[in-house]
């Protein structure tokens, strides 16, 4: 590309404050970690570490209130709120949406995870003795308390925010909107501006954190599977590959190359699962997933405040439970934006149904057939799977594959998965960067997802060389701690902004249309000073 | 035991008797030992094959059993050996298989009894006795162990011991053996035997030549010099009426004759005995491989853990106890021994699970770390388990040599290795000018031909005890070097893991023969030789720091580095391996060792800073909500 190209290329980037802001934090961040990981990782960790352990309660407070939000808002008397105008329509059909949902939201830890945290659970439950049916019985109860409900909810309520604020009241799709609505005049701008550099740095390193540990994944997983080298070139090798079809994915759209990948990575997931399922222990596998329905929503009243003062395992709950919620905020910004963006024209119940439900079903189907296929070999057959998830969980997830008719070909499989999870999630991040630093355009020019896409693989391929996974691991979760108080804000401000449509619809202007609806004069608090900066 | 026994044997009879009549499946018997599992189930599995329906009644407690078993008709077709077979009959055996087949068959045929072709192996009849042990008595023969039986004792099966013509009382009879005491397990239970061995409560041991244990453990076949025991070629033997009955049996006996050799059937037999998979999936992947059944082997292999240790550990001695001890704290998995020079390397990189080394092996030797004062420690491992203790073996390969500080040159084990490290840090420790020469070997011999053959005038060896290497240079007559001094210069709070002892000739007299002994053929040890002892340790992957943010999560699932072993694995190992003495705290440890300190009370507030933090965080959960229901105001009516 010529030099004059490049510059006619790159003229629609707008030097505005959040992307300075964010691109000079985010390298300065970036550098502190590539000069000294140790102290990086040291002191992010540590924060991190003091934040898990000693607020272990508000985490789960306030991930078990989303869940209740959610529950609310889909039978209460916002059920029917459409997020978008009133007569719009959806932009996906239903199951390309779940699809993309399912794709976007999950992510590589699926593939492993479905083999080796039950089995894990299952030796090592907390507080009560493992290998027994009792502990196996629990262990798709936590399983399920990681991955499920909770998981999604958070995401749930991280998107109906910014749907609603973007679809019904038009505002822009960042994550300042309703932070802005909320706090009028400059403190609120102010406010906004702080609070998407922070969406803008918890997503970049979230996204750049993962995709180390992804390509490690995948890098082990081909040393198992054909012993290629596990060094620095393989990695090299597989961050380009996965670097050239984000981008090619990236630059397609949204409502094409996503699409696609998700589209192709349920289709195989499914074949995956449902191979799993026919070919190893069918009925044990039903049995265990028609079980664990019944435990996980029986005992999630219970679970879901469910921490280990008595027990003297804070610890355990901060490893793994606080773990899983602190991961999901971690991707609540970007998840949340993309949930958003393709959940155009939803009802509010159709949406929790949707971004809720319907994945954390599949998810402990999901649980069930492979965390069953492994259990039952435990349990019933040959066995020692569970002892080796304590000493390789790759290794463990590959043997148990081994036990099926072309192994090989769904260790292939396993990988192909985690890749489409990787690139999708990589595609999605790239989008929602670009959106909150070009001010919020649905549409994004080109030349930031280069800009972002690129720096985020720069980023990876530096933490690879770094060669240090705790850099990974800090750069990926530290960015939910300040997230999480943004994400509490927006809620205030969304139960504010509905709560002041409905009562304005209720007072006798039910025909005015969604314009009015967040004109001031219909009863709305957003204020006209907040509406006219919208605009600039 | 006896009554159990019997009445076990009549209830097996009584039930498989019970479908004798009419019946219209080929009922494939065998013993209850991993070879005549394995055979037998590879002939059930190519008769299913051909066609044939198939009946098991595998697991017979004894020949004698199975032979009458087939005799009534209750089983059509067991593997047998024609050593067995001879005596069976009351014959005295026979040296060649060929002619004794012949003789079978010729003697078989009134009994409507027929054998098939040999299949290849041969599972006979040995004695065998611990390298170290074998050593010690200086027993190579049967005739020396009849010497020396008086004050030994044997561990065999129950069968062995009752059979009238190749049994023990005629094999004692044959060699004049006495024997102190006499240990017998059933047939089924007969990898106990060696379990006997190895811990010592049985100096030698009945084998089948096909074992899997004889080459793991390494043990000394002793040599039958007077040929009492005959050939135990394996054929099966079938009842006439079963061939006439099933033509098709015919062909599958041809396909498996001569298709098992020795080498073969020893490492089917590692895969069930070792390995601990079933009988019958192994006899299906071997029958796969030899291409005589299509499909794909199931993957029944259990997940291996390897242990790493050095390639001159001994095999008999603490390495057994070891996986002994493993083999009882993971009863699902594949406890497998891994030679490596630098073992606890291979823990780092993930290549074992765990490793058997000396103390110094956690010691980056060469350095000494400033803030600590000492060497410092290598990084992500600990000791699960004390296994035993090590001493310098200082040898001074030039005859005139004298005083380790006047050796030019040290050879040691290979780099990386305990011996190495040792001798490193006893080069600083001692203000040796000497050079390090490491040279590295396959095992213990090589380790020895090395060091010698290295040109150096004095080799170091950081071995436990009667180590095969250490033992081979006492025995060629190298002098000890006197390692002394040790405690000048503060070195024992910068090497604190090598403690001064002493080597004796008593430390050695269980791994030399009583001749030896008598005739004072170590005289390096006939006076104590001062030296250093170290602890001789079980290591596993160590905890990684910040692990409170576990290794799972959406984008995460792969753990880089090993977790450390469970506190019950921990606690299961050091169970079985019942040593008194602890692991010494400078070296770092499991946490379900670390000695459990009394609490003092907790504080009513543990932690200031936390009840700042909390209040803080249920502060902005007040403010979040006021912020919710708080009425809008003042802007309102000015903006109407």
């Amino acid at each position: 590309m010529s030099l004059s190209g490049a510059r006619r290329l790159f003229a629609d980037v707008k030097l505005n404050r959040v992307f300075v802001v964010s691109l000079v934090l985010v390298a300065a961040f970036a550098g502190w970690g590539l000069t000294d990981p140790e102290g990086m990782s040291g002191t992010s960790l540590g924060f991190t570490n003091f934040v898990l352990t000693s607020v272990g309660w508000y985490w789960l407070l306030i991930c078990t209130g989303f869940l209740l939000l959610s529950a609310f808002l889909a039978l209460g008397p916002y059920r029917h709120v459409k997020l978008g105008a009133d007569d719009e329509e959806p932009e996906f059909s239903t199951v390309s949406w779940i699809a993309m949902l399912f794709a976007g939201g999950m992510g590589a830890g699926l593939i492993f995870w479905g083999v080796a945290e039950p089995l894990y659970h299952y030796r090592a439950p907390p507080g009560i003795p493992g290998e027994t049916p009792e502990a196996a019985r629990f262990a798709f109860v936590l399983t399920n308390l990681h991955w499920g409900l909770h998981a999604w909810a958070t995401y749930g309520v991280s998107g109906m925010v910014i749907a609603y604020f973007t679809f019904r009241m038009n505002r822009k799709p960042l994550i300042s909107a309703p932070i802005e609505h909320l706090f009028p005049g400059v403190t609120g701008r102010r406010l906004g501006e702080i609070a998407d550099v922070l969406g803008v740095f918890a997503v970049v390193f979230g996204l750049a954190g993962s995709l180390t540990m992804g390509t490690l994944q995948i890098r082990a997983g081909l040393g198992e599977l054909v012993g290629t080298p596990r060094d620095f070139g393989m990695s090299l090798l597989i961050m380009g590959a996965m670097y050239a079809t984000y981008m090619t994915s990236t630059a397609v759209g949204v409502d094409r190359g996503i699409k696609l990948l998700s589209n192709t990575n349920m289709v195989v997931a499914i074949l995956l699962v449902v191979y799993i399922t026919l070919v190893g222990p069918t009925a044990f596998i039903f049995e265990s997933f028609v079980d664990s329905i019944g435990q996980y929503f029986t005992q999630l009243p219970a679970m879901a405040f469910h921490l280990l003062p008595f027990e003297n395992l804070r610890n355990w709950s901060a490893e793994w439970t606080l773990t899983y919620l602190i991961w999901w905020l971690a991707w609540g910004p970007f998840v949340g934006i993309f949930i958003a963006r393709i959940s155009r024209g939803r009802t509010i119940r159709e949406f929790c149904a949707g971004v809720i439900l319907v994945p954390t079903i599949f998810s402990m189907f999901w649980f069930a057939a492979l965390g069953g296929a492994g259990l039952h070999i435990e349990m019933f057959g040959v066995g020692g799977i569970a002892e080796l998830v304590f000493q390789d969980v790759t290794r463990a997830f590959f043997l148990v594959l081994n036990f099926y008719p072309l192994g090989q070909l769904l260790g292939f499989i396993a990988l192909f998965l985690i890749f489409i999870f990787l690139v999708t999630s990589a595609d999605s991040g790239g989008f929602v960067l670009s959106m909150m630093t070009s001010g919020g355009t649905w549409n994004p020019p080109l030349p930031y997802k280069l800009i972002w896409g690129t720096l985020v693989a720069v980023l990876t391929v530096a933490t690879l060389f770094s060669g240090s996974v705790q850099v990974a691991k800090a750069m990926a979760v530290t960015g939910a701690v300040p997230f999480s108080v943004v994400l509490l804000l927006q809620v205030v401000a969304f139960l504010r902004a509905i709560r002041g449509e409905q009562i304005g619809l209720a007072s006798g202007t039910e025909d005015r249309g969604i314009q009015e609806s967040e004109d001031p004069a219909a009863g709305g608090d957003a204020p006209e000073s907040v509406r006219a900066r919208g605009d600039t | 035991m006896k009554i159990t026994k019997a009445i076990v044997a009549t209830l097996t009879i009584f039930l498989l008797s019970g479908c004798g009549a009419d019946r219209r499946t080929l009922v494939v018997g065998g013993k209850h030992s991993a070879q005549d599992e394995i055979a037998a189930e590879m002939l059930a599995t190519l008769a299913e094959d051909a066609g044939i329906p198939v009946t098991r009644r595998i697991g017979f407690e004894s020949t004698r059993l199975t032979l009458a078993t087939i005799q009534r008709g209750d089983i059509d077709i067991y593997p047998e050996y024609t050593g067995s077979g001879l005596a069976m009959l009351g014959l005295s055996p026979m040296s060649d298989s060929d002619p004794a087949l012949q003789l079978l068959r010729e003697r078989f045929d009134p009994l409507a009894l027929g054998w098939s072709d040999l299949l290849g192996f041969e599972n006979d009849y040995g004695l065998a006795m611990l390298r170290d042990r074998a050593q010690s008595l200086d027993i190579q023969t049967y005739s020396d162990l009849g010497n020396r039986s008086n004050q030994l004792v044997i561990g065999v099966e129950d069968e062995f011991r009752t059979r009238p013509v190749d049994g023990l009382q005629p094999l004692r009879r044959r060699y004049g053996m006495r024997f102190d005491r006499i240990v017998d397990v059933p047939l089924a239970q007969r990898f106990e035997l060696y379990e006997k061995l190895t811990e010592g409560q049985t100096d030698v041991s009945l084998v089948h030549t096909t074992d899997a244990q004889l080459e793991e453990l390494e043990l000394v076949l002793l040599e039958d010099d007077l040929d009492f025991f005959a050939k135990y070629a394996a054929a099966f033997i079938y009842r006439d009426a079963a061939l006439e009955r099933f033509p098709a049996l015919e062909q599958v006996l041809g396909q498996l004759a001569g298709s098992l050799d020795d080498e073969a059937m020893r490492r089917l037999t590692d895969r069930v005995a070792l390995g601990g998979e079933s009988p019958a999936e192994v006899a299906r992947s071997e029958l796969i491989r030899l291409g005589l059944l299509s499909g794909e082997p199931a993957a029944t292999e259990r997940p291996k853990l390897h242990l790493a240790v050095s390639p001159s550990a001994n095999a008999g001695g603490e390495a057994a106890a070891v996986i002994r001890a493993l083999r009882r704290s993971y009863p699902l998995r594949n406890i497998r021994l891994t030679p490596s020079s630098d073992p606890l390397a291979a823990v780092q990189d993930g290549t074992a699970r765990l490793a058997l080394v000396s103390a110094p092996a956690f010691f980056a030797a060469g350095s000494i770390d400033p803030a600590m004062g000492r060497p410092p420690l290598r990084s992500g491992v600990e000791a699960v388990a004390l296994a035993g203790s090590s001493y310098l073996h200082a040898f001074a390969l030039d005859p005139k040599l004298e005083r380790l500080a006047d050796a030019d040159r040290i050879a040691t084990g290979p780099q990386g290795s305990s011996s190495h490290r040792a001798a490193q840090s006893i080069v600083v420790a001692l203000g040796l000018s000497a050079q390090l020469t490491p040279v590295g070997a396959e095992d213990a011999q090589g380790l020895a031909n090395a060091l010698a053959a290295s040109g150096a005038d004095a080799a170091m060896l950081m071995q436990p005890i009667g180590n095969a290497t250490a033992l081979e240079l006492l025995e060629r007559g190298l002098p000890l070097l006197p390692v002394t001094g040790w405690n000048q210069a503060s070195n024992r709070l910068i090497f604190p893991y090598f403690q001064p002892a002493q080597l004796t000739a008593n430390d050695y007299a269980p791994y030399l023969s009583g001749d030896q002994f008598a005739n004072d053929e170590l005289p390096q040890l006939r006076t104590p030789v001062e030296t250093l002892v170290t602890q001789f340790v079980l290591a596993g992957p160590g905890p990684t720091p910040y692990a409170r943010i576990g290794n799972q999560g959406p984008g995460a699932g792969f753990a880089p580095e090993a977790p450390p072993l469970t506190d019950l694995s921990v606690k299961r190992i050091n169970a079985a391996l019942d040593q008194t003495e602890q692991i010494n705290p400078i070296l770092p440890q499991a946490a379900a060792l670390a000695p459990e300190l009394p609490q003092p009370p907790d504080p009513v507030n543990p932690s200031p800073t936390v009840s700042a933090f909390n209040a803080l965080v249920l502060a902005m959960l007040v403010w979040m909500l006021w912020l919710v229901v708080r009425p809008d105001r003042l802007k309102r009516p000015s903006e109407r």
